[in-house]
């Protein structure tokens, strides 16, 4: 990690298939952001779309000259921007997408590698899943980008690892569900509780920080959790959010990720070779290839 | 009526009441409103559903109308005005007695059950005409006990446009009521459809809810067999019986079929989120 990033957690509401509003309302986030010394501000998950698109998803998708997006690009003149859009491919494809906008243009896109298709989720009904995941040399340091599931699958977060990664930004639309009191007593949602133990677990095992941002507001019923956070290299939480619409402003210093590689050293003895040849060896023994 | 401390329907309540008003509001507000309508029975579901509206829109902003019929208990009304007094909402009584009596004038065959569900679609036809005058949602009241048990009126009670009740057990219902401070009298009397005097649903329906909700939570949230139910203490000819009411009052927690004739039929592939457009 080369420098210090003064980080914007914008946990917003967004309203359903209204780009036109929602980059207005991202416009003024970023402004806001900026008066709060953001070097970096991140949206959560489709945050220029909203979530529970089904057939809007066509509707809403943009091809990468979208003016729209241009817009966007414009905007991180100022202050660098993670946002979340339908990304619309050359062949047509939908897919879940998450850029990073750095100094007028879009730096890296990453689409959902895994779009959810279980319990409440039907994403593969709408969208392509993306294919490939890869760190990038943001200002500070190597970024990379994950979208909300992609992290329920750690085989992700250990590419980016492997990709020398200092930073994860995972924007997410994660509904909030399970409302038992939690054992403490503190009370909490049982899908905050999963993703407090994902976030930190991939952040001690990979020694590096994690920014989750995640949507508030509901859509056809659900209410998103919200509860966003910010893990250290350590898989302690720095800060976290409640339920609520909220912009939070904290800063990712190098020091503590350089002390934490020096004293527990997984990246350096990290054995790429090894992964790679019984990966291999398995996928033979599991598919005909 | 309470859970203990371990079961898992213990609810994290100012949790649930804080998921369900910003529910309240914004579906409210995706159709451009900010006023709620709900029938108040005296019961503990529909006090809840307005306590919980009260707290979302403020309690000059709901309408809660108690619509007995001659049968009705005269407790029912009373809780029913002491819930809109405590919590300050707007509050009316609309007999709907000549409208039934009226009806059931040229069918003196009808039974209890065909009466019971002619009062409930009444009282559906009164809310909705009421929310167009008041400009407001009508907020539903069924929980998921009676939800999945089937045991209510489809387009009656069961109607409504927005229903934050409908993922809450009855045992959980009670633990909002209370969260909620709702008055003692609705929270410690025997829950009742009120179709006659001295009806309650335990005695109707054999079983209590702290049982059924037990048996539900296996059988519904972890999908446990019959061989797991048993093993995990539930009432063999309790489980028969639920799973057979689940399946045969499925119809009434589906929109009706539509036959298919196109490649975009409504709701099999023209799928849109309910929320489109707001």
């Amino acid at each position: 990690m080369e420098a210090p990033v003064t980080v914007s957690l914008a946990q917003c509401d967004a309203v359903l298939g209204d780009v036109g509003r929602n980059l207005e309302a991202h416009l003024q986030l970023i402004a806001q952001a900026r008066g709060q010394g953001a070097g970096l501000v991140v949206f959560p998950e489709l945050s220029l779309t909203g979530y529970m698109l089904r057939d809007l998803t066509s509707d809403v998708g943009m091809r990468r000259d979208d003016p729209r997006l241009a817009r966007l690009a414009e905007a991180s003149r100022e202050v660098d921007v993670v946002a979340g859009w339908i990304d619309e491919s050359p062949e047509h494809g939908l897919f879940n997408a998450a850029g990073y906008f750095h100094a007028g243009r879009l730096l890296h896109v990453h689409h959902k590698v895994y779009p959810v298709n279980y319990g409440m989720f039907e994403e593969r009904r709408y969208w392509a899943a993306g294919d490939q995941v890869a760190a990038f040399d943001a200002p500070f340091g190597r970024a990379g980008l994950l979208v909300c599931e992609d992290v329920w699958h750690p085989s992700t977060s250990y590419l980016l690892f492997a990709d020398r990664a200092d930073v994860i930004i995972v924007p997410s639309c994660s509904p909030a569900r399970g409302v038992q009191p939690a054992a403490d007593g503190h009370g909490g949602l049982g899908s905050t509780q999963s993703w407090d133990l994902l976030l930190r677990q991939q952040s001690a095992a990979y020694n590096l920080y994690s920014v989750y941002v995640n949507r508030c507001g509901v859509e056809d019923g659900t209410t998103f959790s919200g509860n966003s956070r910010v893990i250290d290299p350590a898989g302690n939480t720095l800060a976290a959010l409640g339920l609520a619409p909220e912009l939070l402003t904290l800063t990712l210093d190098p020091a503590p990720l350089r002390r934490r590689r020096a004293a527990v050293p997984l990246l350096r003895d990290e054995r790429l070779d090894v992964t790679l040849g019984n990966l291999e060896r398995i996928a033979r023994e599991r598919f005909v290839l | 009526m309470s859970v203990s401390s371990s079961s898992p329907l213990l609810i994290d309540a100012p949790l649930v009441e804080w998921i369900l008003v910003s529910f309240l509001r914004e579906e409210v507000g995706s159709a451009g409103l900010a006023r709620a309508v709900l029938g108040l029975s005296g019961g503990i579901d529909s006090a809840v559903a307005c306590g919980l509206a009260a707290r979302a829109f403020g309690p000059d902003n709901v309408l809660a109308l108690c619509m007995p019929y001659r049968a009705s208990d005269p407790a029912s009304e009373r809780d029913a005005r002491a819930v809109a007094g405590a919590l300050g909402v707007r509050y009316e009584v609309v007999d709907i007695t000549a409208q039934i009596d009226a009806y059931f004038a040229t069918q003196p065959e009808a039974d209890a059950l065909r009466r019971g569900n002619k009062m409930a679609r009444e009282r559906m036809t009164i809310l909705y005409d009421r929310s167009a005058e008041f400009r407001g949602l009508v907020v539903g009241t069924s929980n998921k006990t009676e939800l999945l048990l089937g045991y209510g009126t489809l387009f009656g009670d069961m109607a409504s446009a927005i229903n934050p009740l409908g993922d809450l057990y009855k045992t959980q219902i009670f633990q909002l009521a209370r969260h909620l401070d709702l008055p003692a009298a609705v929270i410690s009397k025997p829950p009742s459809a009120d179709l006659w005097q001295g009806q309650t649903d335990e005695a109707e329906m054999g079983f209590t809810y702290d049982a059924v909700d037990r048996l539900l939570w296996d059988l519904v949230e972890h999908r446990l067999s019959d061989a797991e139910l048993a093993a995990a203490g539930h009432d063999a000819a309790l489980v028969t019986r639920v799973r057979r009411m689940i399946v045969r009052s499925q119809f009434k927690r589906r929109m009706p079929l539509i036959a298919k004739l196109t490649d975009r039929t409504i709701n099999q592939d023209f799928r849109y989120p309910r929320d489109w457009g707001v």
